[in-house]
């Protein structure tokens, strides 16, 4: 359901922005108001023009998610630009809102000296005063919501903005954004009051017996969205473990051992989705700061899996060392030799493995017939070649 | 304003009418100023047709030519238990239509169930119209929340032959509570008790800032006040017999006025501690001799009769917490809805039940119908601030190979909501696969009720779970089903909007199943079912092989064999999951299978 999230590690593109090598600079006739927060200036104070993407989310230290959260915020509303874009244009987020003064502007924090000077954040003039709440609008609209806007339908122009400015949330934002409400102080109370709030904006419902055009199925959409965060923060259980998940984004790993476990985690989630090369990419770096004989044999089967049998072998043989005294141990490297059609090794191997004293019946029956479908192999072969 | 909306509560024994009036909810009462009008059609000696309380004063003496409780037969199909036990109760004939559906013949006019029940309902209209003296056309009307999709699809059809236009339909208990809450500024948790004539229904709703959030709803279409009445009845029947060796029942005349006698009995009862049954000339012997009822029936032997009755409502309502993970403390309020809930041992056991005293404010028998005209002016009216969110009462999903049920939407959903899964061929070179929607709860995919039915062809000529095909469900706001398979490769699409039943009875569902397993989809599996499945696997083999040793060691100690007994189960059910490919079954059999492995593994060794 919210595909980034669940891979540490930023990705290498980031929604609504592009590349996360892409540096973003402030737009300069951006002037902070209506829910703006303390984070989101935070975050805008970063987007410096000097900083990619990429550094800037390590470096708020706001966790993967949240961060991009953010960031897709503040290019959502028009307070930062790409590269080689000019103005774009703003959205006001918060109308009811009186637009709050800027900010008291904190000391800006190092931006780097290099800072090229034109890219560099000027500081914001006063707010302009609106002089009456214009119309919202939708910022770098698609050609398919542009023709939704101009659509002859009896829904008031600002609802289709709130609804299409939602819809590009779902997806991307938290869930506690799509719910609207701070993580911190949402209670299960909050959390349903928050549901039953946007259940009235959203549910079809509340548009009954009128024509919607393509609003008809992004109201469901969105509803469905509402409904699915809610089911999640809605529930202890399920809020904790998305808390959990997001943290686990987050936090960076303190020591070297949580660290390569966070790596072993990503390389079996990579290899669960078939993709092995990035899983022996992640297995490598977690081997490499802590050598543990059950992340090696997961590595070890993940080349068997992509052919990589000398890597692979490499592996076995290390995790064998390591846990001298267990044979199923053994049993990988024989797996691995069995795969290489090494069968006079995995045969030596799985002796080996029988001689040690197996706690386990299981094992000792599989070994067992891995023993004897290896012999049956070998005389196949020596009955072919003799 | 011709576009008011009413409500209309389509009840077994009575239908009730209302709308909202100057932001009021009003009951429209019948020419005969009553509230309520009894839920009966008839056909006169002159073909004339009668409707409500004429139909019900003339019920006794054209009792094969009077239909009440046609909303126990809407939906069904003929060769269901429903339609079974009103053939062998009921004084009107009930035939098979073209559809396997159910007809009543009267006169010999054959008549479907929808149109029987249009006439109810157009005669709620035209009372509606003489009382507010314009047409009316839109209308909501209610169901018991344990309706299938079928018998809500009948109901529509209903509306539609009475000339109404029926812009929703919504469960009762949800419409009691919207009566109870509307233009209250409240907050909390409620149960919704409803009892009515032929069906039992309970809901948990959560009110606040005037939404309604239906949280989990149960229900029994199998029990309500009538079958308080065949106690009633059966025991009549039962001492009559014994004193004069005739089957009361055997007489449709006799049985018409048992039924009568026997309602009457039991309303009495809720006020009165003792009531006189009398029912003279009840049958004639053939010896011109006329036999009598005449005995006394005390509230206490009432309790008596249908305390397995009032304990069943009790066990639904436990059920109910329990798919909203609630206790019971957490409920604020409970409402009584439906006739019987009058009954003092059913509030008696509602009260203990629920630790409170129910809530007496609403009126059991015109709450319905007001909540009914509420949500119609929600929909319809946009100063109205009213939203119900409504849930689907059934798992909706679809059949795999091994006839299994594969649900893609879990009952108690919110909807509108959409769901969708990727699956595959069954066998190499199948080109088209067959999509049967399926409504339910159980595994076995003929056990559940049948929706619709369509097939997707030309698929590539590839090995079995290759091709992969994309079946998404939707759900609408108003409850409409409507089901898209596609092939992932070649974007083909195919997709059915269910409207109608088929109207298939549960034998011939099962010849279906078995016929078509050239079409046959599976689900794909993932990795993380692989997994399970192999770690299942090896848990079981372990488990196998263990067996005849432990059933040895441990042969005749009671507890040894409730333990063997046990792990079979076990071991079957991890069985059954990994072949309707259950994910999170199967997870949960695992912990089960590792704590029986080790278990066993304990007893091995030690006697070693």
């Amino acid at each position: 359901m919210w595909p980034e999230m669940q891979v540490s590690g930023i990705p290498n593109t980031i929604p609504k922005l592009g590349d996360a090598q892409l540096k973003p600079r402030q737009n300069p006739d951006f002037v902070p108001a209506g829910d703006f927060g303390t984070e989101d200036y935070y975050v805008w104070s970063r987007c410096d023009g000097t900083v990619s993407l990429h550094d800037i989310i390590l470096m708020v230290g706001f966790g993967t998610d949240r961060s991009i959260a953010i960031l897709s915020k503040l290019r959502h509303i028009g307070a930062v630009l790409m590269p080689g874009e000019d103005r774009a244009p703003i959205v006001q987020v918060n109308f009811e809102a009186a637009p709050k003064p800027k900010p008291a502007p904190k000391p800006k924090p190092a931006v780097q000296a290099a800072a090229k000077p034109q890219a560099a954040p000027k500081p914001q003039a006063a707010p302009k005063p609106e002089a009456a709440p214009k119309p919202a609008a939708l910022a770098s609209p698609s050609q398919e919501e542009r023709d939704a806007l101009d659509l002859d339908l009896p829904m008031p122009h600002d609802e289709r903005v709130r609804i299409l400015e939602y819809r590009r949330k779902v997806g991307n934002a938290s869930l506690f954004q799509l719910l609207e409400i701070e993580a911190e102080e949402a209670d299960v109370r909050s959390i349903k009051r928050a549901y039953y709030r946007l259940s009235k904006e959203f549910h079809p419902d509340r548009h009954y017996g009128k024509q919607l055009g393509p609003f008809a199925d992004w109201l469901a959409e969105v509803f469905k969205a509402v409904t699915d965060a809610f089911n999640v923060l809605g529930d202890n259980k399920k809020r904790a473990r998305y808390e959990a998940d997001l943290r686990g984004d987050v936090g960076k790993p303190q020591t070297k051992e949580e660290h390569a476990h966070a790596l072993f985690l990503n390389a079996c989630d990579a290899e669960l989705h078939g993709e092995s090369e990035q899983a022996l990419k992640l297995f490598a770096a977690s081997i490499r700061m802590d050598e543990q004989a059950r992340v090696l044999r997961r590595a070890a089967m993940c080349a068997v899996q992509a052919r990589e049998l000398s890597v692979a072998e490499d592996y076995a043989k290390k995790a064998a060392h390591l846990c001298a005294k267990d044979a199923s141990y053994l049993r990988t490297l024989a797996d691995v030799y069995r795969a290489g059609r090494r069968l006079g090794e995995a045969h030596e191997v799985l002796l080996r493995a029988l001689k040690l004293d197996t706690e386990s019946d299981v094992l000792f029956t599989e070994l067992k017939a891995d023993l004897a479908s290896v012999k049956a192999s070998i005389e196949e072969l020596e009955a072919l070649d003799g | 304003m011709a576009d008011k909306v009413i409500g209309i509560d389509l009840g077994t024994t009575n239908s009730c009418v209302a709308i909202v009036e100057d932001g009021t909810p009003v009951v429209i009462p019948n020419r005969g100023g009553y509230k309520t009008t009894p839920s009966m059609v008839a056909m006169a000696e002159n073909g004339k047709r009668l409707v409500g309380h004429i139909a019900k004063r003339q019920a006794i003496t054209n009792a094969e030519n009077t239909v009440y409780a046609a909303k126990r037969l809407i939906g069904r199909k003929w060769g269901s238990a429903a339609v079974r036990s009103s053939i062998e109760t009921m004084p009107y004939r009930i035939v098979e239509g073209p559809h396997h559906d159910v007809r009543i013949m009267l006169r010999d006019q054959v008549f479907s169930i929808p149109e029987l029940s249009a006439y109810i309902l157009q005669e709620m209209k035209i009372l509606t119209e003489e009382y507010l003296g314009e047409e009316v056309e839109k209308v909501v009307i209610t169901v018991p929340a344990y309706f299938n999709d079928g018998q809500r699809q009948a109901t529509k059809d209903a509306g539609l032959v009475a000339g109404l236009d029926v812009i929703r339909i919504i469960n009762e208990p949800t419409a009691a509570a919207l009566a109870y809450g509307f233009g209250r500024n409240i907050e909390r948790k409620v149960a919704v008790f409803d009892l009515g004539g032929g069906t039992f229904d309970v809901s948990i709703l959560e009110i606040g800032n005037s939404v309604f959030e239906v949280i989990a709803t149960a229900g029994d279409t199998f029990l309500g006040g009538e079958d308080f009445d065949r106690r009633i009845i059966d025991w009549l029947v039962f001492d009559f017999q014994k004193e004069h060796n005739i089957d009361l029942r055997k007489d449709k005349m006799a049985l018409q006025r048992l039924k009568d006698v026997a309602e009457k009995a039991k309303c009495e009862l809720s006020s009165v501690k003792e009531t006189e049954i009398n029912l003279p000339f009840i049958i004639s012997t053939g010896r011109n001799e006329a036999l009598h009822v005449q005995t006394k029936l005390t509230r206490e032997k009432l309790e008596e009769l249908c305390d397995d009755l009032v304990e069943r409502t009790l066990g639904i309502c436990t059920q109910a917490l329990q798919d909203a993970e609630l206790d019971k403390s957490e409920l604020e309020d409970v409402i009584l809805v439906g006739g019987m809930t009058r009954m003092p041992r059913v509030q008696q056991a509602v009260a203990s039940f629920f630790g409170f005293e129910p809530c007496k404010g609403v009126h059991p028998d015109e709450v319905v119908a007001l909540g009914a005209a509420i949500q119609g002016t929600a929909l319809t009216d946009s100063t109205c601030d009213v939203l119900l969110l409504d849930v689907t009462p059934h798992s909706l999903g679809i059949m795999i190979v091994g006839g299994y049920f594969h649900k893609l939407i879990e009952q108690n959903t919110t909807v509108p909501t959409s769901e969708s899964h990727t699956f595959t061929t069954v066998k190499d070179f199948q080109t088209s696969v067959k999509i049967l929607v399926l409504q339910g709860e159980s595994d076995r995919a003929e056990e559940n009720e049948l929706l619709g039915e369509f097939i997707l062809t030309g698929l590539r000529r590839a090995a079995k779970g290759e091709v992969e095909v994309d079946v998404a469900f939707a759900i609408s706001a108003d409850g409409i089903v409507s089901v898209t398979a596609k092939d992932l490769e070649t974007g083909l699409e195919q997709s059915i909007t269910v409207t109608a039943t088929s109207g298939l009875t549960d034998d011939e569902l099962r010849d279906m199943i078995d016929a078509n397993q050239d079409h046959m989809v599976d689900v794909r599996s993932t990795k993380e079912f692989d997994k399970a499945e192999h770690e299942a696997q090896t848990l079981l083999r372990d488990i196998e092989k263990m067996f005849p040793d432990v059933e040895q060691i441990i042969s005749g100690s009671d507890f040894g064999q409730d333990a063997v007994t046990k792990a079979r189960t076990v071991c079957d059910k991890a069985r059954t999951a990994i072949e309707s490919k259950n994910l999170p079954q199967l997870l949960e059999c695992i912990e089960a299978l590792g704590r029986t492995s080790n278990m066993f593994r304990g007893v091995v060794s030690k006697t070693r």
